[in-house]
This record gives structure tokens, sequence and C-alpha cells, in this order.
């Protein structure tokens, strides 16, 4: 067990370190970036950018040092200066990048003109990095600098002030996903081919057909639209707090941005997430209960003369949930898509959302750090479910 | 000599009374599954209204009527008199001809990023599978990596990177001309739909490879392959006309609910902003518009919401009675 786990260990490292050079790559050969709109701007005339001005943007998006450097600095967040070493510095001349590069006009054979870089005014040393603001790196949860959404604050602050609205979603999604999606799915298996297993069974393949985004607008229009329109109590839309009060028939006065308004405005969105859910869950656990049923030892149970009752929760159903692990350990990362949508659609201000506004303008830091801890999510999910595999199954060991 | 006479005149249908073709066969069983045909008429309806959208359609899906923007459907247009069957969108233009268009493109993107995909996964699991050692190593441990980052924010992402930066891709232009021949669009706006094909096609033959890899895997060890062999057959001949044909059921299912899932990919990619962009009508830009004015005008967001929602359904009925009809082990 422990030399499978520290195997493993390492395989994550490896994953992660891959996927972090890999979100690095996208984030550095799309074209554009911080510098774009500068360059936007220096056309057009409104406002005049100095020379100096372009190098300081430059060197505050480390857009002066060479990949490599800039690979490190922002994956861990080294080299922030000369290297010491019993109190002496060595490689301080060491030129790591440009802070100036010449640019020459260059027009190519076909007889367009070209901006190539023939030279540099301006060199950057390894000593010159010393007092510069260093990422602690992306390992240690450091995503660096906002190209846009917040200009020049970190991206951490910005995930932070979103992950609570997120988390919030997402554990009322899961806890009710879990708690109708289970007895539905035991009940529906041990009712087979009852009118309430068909009824359950085509309606479950309707919500997990149903795209989530035509699912919550259906939900809006119904107890959002339809039912204020008609006078019934109705469900607030959008946002997580409101900003005005407003009333609710039979219900009474509801104060904007108080607690109650907050949980009324949560009440769709985690239905719709919850919906995507308990489709699949159920049906997995109707289909793994099916199966188990059919064993020798449940039969063995029942002969026992157990009732019916025992027979399934603690026969039929300890063992039917095993490979249900699966999909509910990784239902904790591919809710982060599902948030995506649902946030989008709710207008609630979580990390999906942020998501989406971030790469509407193009603010790529703020994706990457997101796709990032989606993919450390998983990675952690899988981990975890190896584990607790051999939690719940004496049968399967690690090795 | 009388006796090999007698032989040779036994009729076939006498020597084999049950011999049925494959396909008959395929047929019954699929339609013994009541949801599944259904699901299979809506989906050939909405191929046939893609492929006739130009005769259908009362207008061009951007026609611009000033002044009657959020006409009610069966609506009649003041300065006209034209009927507006399902009204008009928020800047005057025919939302049942914008419907009809965004069929053919929706089922276009669906249907090429389902081929491409199932032709790369299918070449790429075949390979892995059949040759292994190195290269299955080296293309099953991609394949697995890439499908443990999250699809859809990946997805976005390239497809926001994609959209903002059109030149990165080089797209040849024989396929824009073309696929713009397919979809009655502009130059311009295919280039767009092309690159969202490309995105979904990239992620898209990374299950349809594992998925044939294991039926290669399975398929390697049988007595007819190392027939074959036997025979003199080389590597590509064994692939393509033993293997693949054997694998080929699962793929099948596969596909058809790929067709479904991508429909609503690309529904969503467009409903999010970053898919397929506005003057060109998708189903899913529609309902993104739409979202802005429900609480006005509550039917627009139903229109081209419901035909995304039949097409997954469709899709999933029809996939899971061919993965009935095509399963000779199943009894029905």
């Amino acid at each position: 067990m422990t030399s499978y786990l520290i195997r493993r260990v390492f395989q994550m490292t490896f994953v992660l370190f891959f996927s972090a050079i890999a979100s690095y790559a996208l984030l550095n050969f799309a074209p554009g970036g911080p510098l774009q709109f500068l360059t936007e701007i220096q056309q057009s005339g409104r406002m005049r950018i100095t020379a100096d001005d372009v190098a300081r943007i430059r060197a505050y998006f480390e857009l002066d040092l060479i990949l490599p450097v800039r690979f490190t600095r922002w994956l861990i967040g080294l080299p922030n200066g000369p290297l010491a070493l019993g109190g002496q510095e060595y490689f301080g001349d060491l030129v790591v990048g440009c802070r100036k590069p010449i640019e020459e006009q260059v027009t190519g054979a076909d007889g367009r003109t070209a901006t190539e870089v023939t030279g540099c005014e301006e060199e950057v040393t390894l000593a010159s990095l010393k007092g510069r603001r260093t990422s602690r790196g992306v390992l240690f949860g450091d995503f660096g600098l906002s190209w846009q959404m917040l200009r020049d604050r970190p991206v951490s602050t910005l995930i932070k002030t979103r992950f609570p609205r997120t988390l919030q979603l997402m554990s009322a999604a899961y806890a009710l996903s879990l708690l109708v999606g289970l007895p539905l799915g035991i009940y529906s298996a041990v009712r087979q081919y009852s009118r309430f297993d068909y009824v359950f069974t085509s309606l479950s393949f309707i919500g997990q057909s149903m795209p989530t985004f035509f699912f919550g607008i259906l939900m809006i229009l119904f107890f959002g639209v339809f039912l204020h329109g008609v006078g019934w109590p109705y469900l607030p839309v959008g946002n997580a707090v409101g900003v005005k009060d407003y009333v609710i028939p039979l219900v009474g006065k509801i104060d904007a941005g108080s607690l109650t308004d907050n949980l009324l405005r949560m009440i769709m969105p985690v239905a719709v997430l919850a919906m995507v859910n308990v489709a699949g869950w159920s049906r997995y656990v109707r289909a793994s209960m099916l199966e188990v049923m059919r064993q020798d030892y449940v039969r063995t149970a029942r002969a026992k003369g157990l009732i019916e009752q025992v027979v399934i929760m603690r026969h039929a159903l300890r063992n039917a949930l095993i490979p249900f692990l699966t999909i509910v350990v990784f239902a904790i990362p591919a809710m982060f898509g599902g948030a995506i949508i649902t946030e989008t659609v709710f207008n609630w201000p979580g990390m999906g959302r942020l998501f989406i506004d971030a790469l509407g303008r193009y603010d790529y830091p703020v994706a990457m750090a997101l796709l990032f801890i989606t993919a450390v999510l998983t990675v952690f999910a899988t981990l975890l479910r190896d584990v607790l595999y051999t939690v719940v199954d004496p049968r399967i060991r690690l090795t | 000599m009388t006796t090999t006479a007698k032989v040779v005149e036994i009729l076939p249908a006498e020597a084999m009374p049950e011999e049925q073709n494959q396909v008959k066969i395929v047929v019954q069983r699929f339609s013994r599954h009541r949801l599944a045909l259904v699901s299979l008429v809506v989906v050939v309806g909405v191929f046939l209204v893609s492929v006739f959208a130009p005769q259908i359609a009362p207008l061009r899906p951007d026609e611009i009527e000033v002044g009657n923007s959020f006409a009610a459907p069966l609506s009649a247009s003041e300065d006209t008199g034209m009927r507006h069957w399902l009204g008009t969108d928020q800047i005057g233009r025919d939302y049942l001809s914008r419907l009809v268009y965004a069929a053919r493109i929706s089922v276009t993107v669906a249907v090429t990023a389902t081929l491409s995909s199932t032709v790369i996964g299918v070449t790429v699991g075949a390979i892995s599978g059949y040759y292994g050692g190195r290269v299955d190593a080296v293309l099953s441990r991609f394949v697995e990596f890439m499908l443990t980052i999250p699809q859809l924010p990946l997805l976005l992402i390239v497809s926001s990177i994609l959209l903002q930066n059109p030149e990165t891709l080089p797209i040849p232009q024989v396929i824009i001309r073309f696929m713009s021949g397919i979809m009655l669009l502009p130059e311009s706006q295919t280039r767009q739909a092309v690159l969202i094909i490309a995105v979904l096609t990239a992620f898209g033959w990374l299950v349809t490879s594992q998925l044939m890899r294991g039926m290669v895997l399975a398929l390697r060890e049988q007595q007819f392959v190392e027939a074959a062999r036997a025979l003199g057959a080389n590597d590509i001949y064994i692939i393509f006309r033993h293997m693949v044909p054997n694998a080929m059921a699962p793929i099948i299912v596969e596909a058809s609910l790929a067709l479904g899932a991508y429909g609503v990919t690309e529904a969503a990619l467009s409903f999010l902003g970053l898919g397929i962009q506005d003057p060109t009508p998708t189903w899913g830009n529609m309902l993104a518009a739409a979202q802005a004015y429900m609480f006005e005008h509550p039917w627009l967001p139903l229109i081209p919401g419901l035909p995304i929602f039949f097409w997954a359904l469709s899709f999933n009925f029809v996939g899971d009675g061919l993965r009935d009809a095509l399963d000779p082990r199943l009894k029905l």
C-alpha cells in the first residue's frame, strides 16, 4: 500500500507537471496577450505611449524574459535572483532576457512588411531579477497576474472571491443528487418492470439527454417568468443575492442580500446541477443493484430467512455501491464543467462564470488557473477512488 | 455422376431455409425498439429540413426587416404583409428562416465532426492496439492524459484562442470553399464553423480510439486473424479487412451517440459565446441571444431550444436501439 501510494504520488506529479507545461504552452503560443491592446492603443494615437512604457509593461508581464526562464518562474517561482550559495552569488550577469528589443520593419518576399527583432538594446540579467515581483509558482497555488479582468491583481484573489459561491452551489447539488439519486435507483431496481420503474427509466433517459443550458432556461421561464406573471409564489432569478427588496406572494417581503434571498436564488441552479447527476447516478445504481441481486450470496441471505429490507440494504446495496464510487468521486471535478454552463445561465458569480468571463475577455491566466485547478481535482479524484476502493472492498489490494 | 447432378439441383433456399440478410436482421431488431424508431423519424426529419433549408425558409436568414423586431409567432408584417410563422428576433430577422438554416449548420457541424473523429479514432486505435509495444504505450498514455483534463473547459479555452486568432490554424481554401457550399454561408463565416469542427474533432477522437484499441486487442488473438496471417495477408489488409469490420458494431453505436453529443456540445459552445458567432445562425447562439430577452418574450428561447433537446434525445434513443440491434448475443 505504501509503495503503491508513493508510486501514485510520483505519477500524479508527472501528470500535473505535464498539464502545467501543456497549459503554459497553450497560453504562450496564443497570439495576442496583454500587449495586443497596447499596440492597438499605440496605433489609434489617442494616447501617447513611449518605448519606456512598453518596456515597463513588458517587464510587468514578464514578457521580457526568455521562455524557459519565464516558465520556471511561472511554475515554481524561480529564479528570482542570482544563485546564492554560502553567501556568494553566482551567475549574476547571465542574460535571461531583453528589456528593449530592437525591432525593424522587414519587407518579405511577398511584399508584406513584418516586424522582426534584430537585436537588444538593454539586456536583463539574472541579477536584475532581484527585487522584481515574483510569483510563488503555480505548483504552490500562485497563478500570477490577471491580464484584463482585475488588471495587475493576482489571479488567486479573483478566484478566492468566487470560490465560496461555487462551493455553496456544488455541495448543495452534490448532497441533493445523492439524497434523490440513490433511493430512486434502489427503489426502481427492487421493483424492476413495475410501472414506477418504467416511468423512472424513461424520465432518467430524458434527464440525461436534456442539455443543461436549455433545462436552466426552461426552469427560469416557468419558476421565474410564468409563476411571477400569474401572481403565484415564484423564484428570483440571477446572481447570488439581489440588489432590491422584493415581495413573493404568500411568502412575504424578502430583503435583498439576506440569507433567504441567497437560498431562494440557489434553488434553481442547484436543481439543474443535480438533475444531470440524479439521472445518471440513479440509472447506474439501478443497473448495479440488478446485477448484485442476481448473485448467490443474496439468495443465501434470503434463504437464511432475513427480511427483504435487510437483504437489500445490508447485503445487496453495499456491494452494488462499490462500482458507483468511481462515478461519485469523479463527479467532483466533472461538476466544475457543469458549473460553467449552469452558472452562466443563472448568472451565478462563481468560478464557472469567472471562467467564461475570462475567456470572453481573453484573460488567459485566469482561465488557465481554473483549468489547472480542475486538472488537479481530477488527479486527486483518481487517487481518492483507488484508496476508497480498498476501504470498501477488502478483495481489492493495491500493489 | 447422377448423384452430383442432384446435389447441384438443390435450391439455395432449400439448403439453408433460415438464411437471412444481416442488414435485414439488424433492421428488424432495431424496429422492435419503438422509441428508437420514432427517434429515427425525428432525426431523418431534421436532416430533410437541413437539406431543403433554402426551399423551406421563406427568407434569407440574415434578412433584416427594420422596425419589426420581436414580432410574435404567426403575426404578419405590417409593411410586406408576409406572415412570420415563428415571429422575428431582436433585430427583425425571420425566426423560422434562421431556425431552418441553423439546422443545416448544426447538422453539418455534428456530422462532419463525427465522421472525422471516428475515422481518426478508428485508425489510431487500430494501429495502437494492433502493433502494441512502444507505439501503443505512447499513444495510449497520450489519450489517457488528454482524457484526465476536463473536456469542456479545455474545449472552451482552445476554441476561444482559435476564435481570437482564426489564422493560427491553417485550413486549406478548398475545404473552406467546399464547406461554405454545403452550409450555404459566405466564406468568411465558414472559417469559424470549420474551426469549431476542428476543435470538436481534436478532442472527440480520444474515446473512439480507446474503444477501437480494446476491440483490436481482443480480435488480435482470434483464430481468423491468425489464419489470415498464415495465408500471407499483410498488416494493413488484416487491419482494414478483418479488424475494422469486426469492430464496427460498437463503433457505429458510439458514432450515433457522438452525433447527438456533438450537436449539444456545439450548441453549448455557441451558447457560451465561444462557438459559432451571431450572423451565422445556429441553435446555440439563437438560444444565447434569446436568453437576454426571455423575460419579455418567453417564446424566443423555446423555439431554438427544443430542436437541441430533441436532437440529443433522438440520438440517445437511436444509439440505444442500435446497441440492442447490433448485439447478436442479446435476445429481444
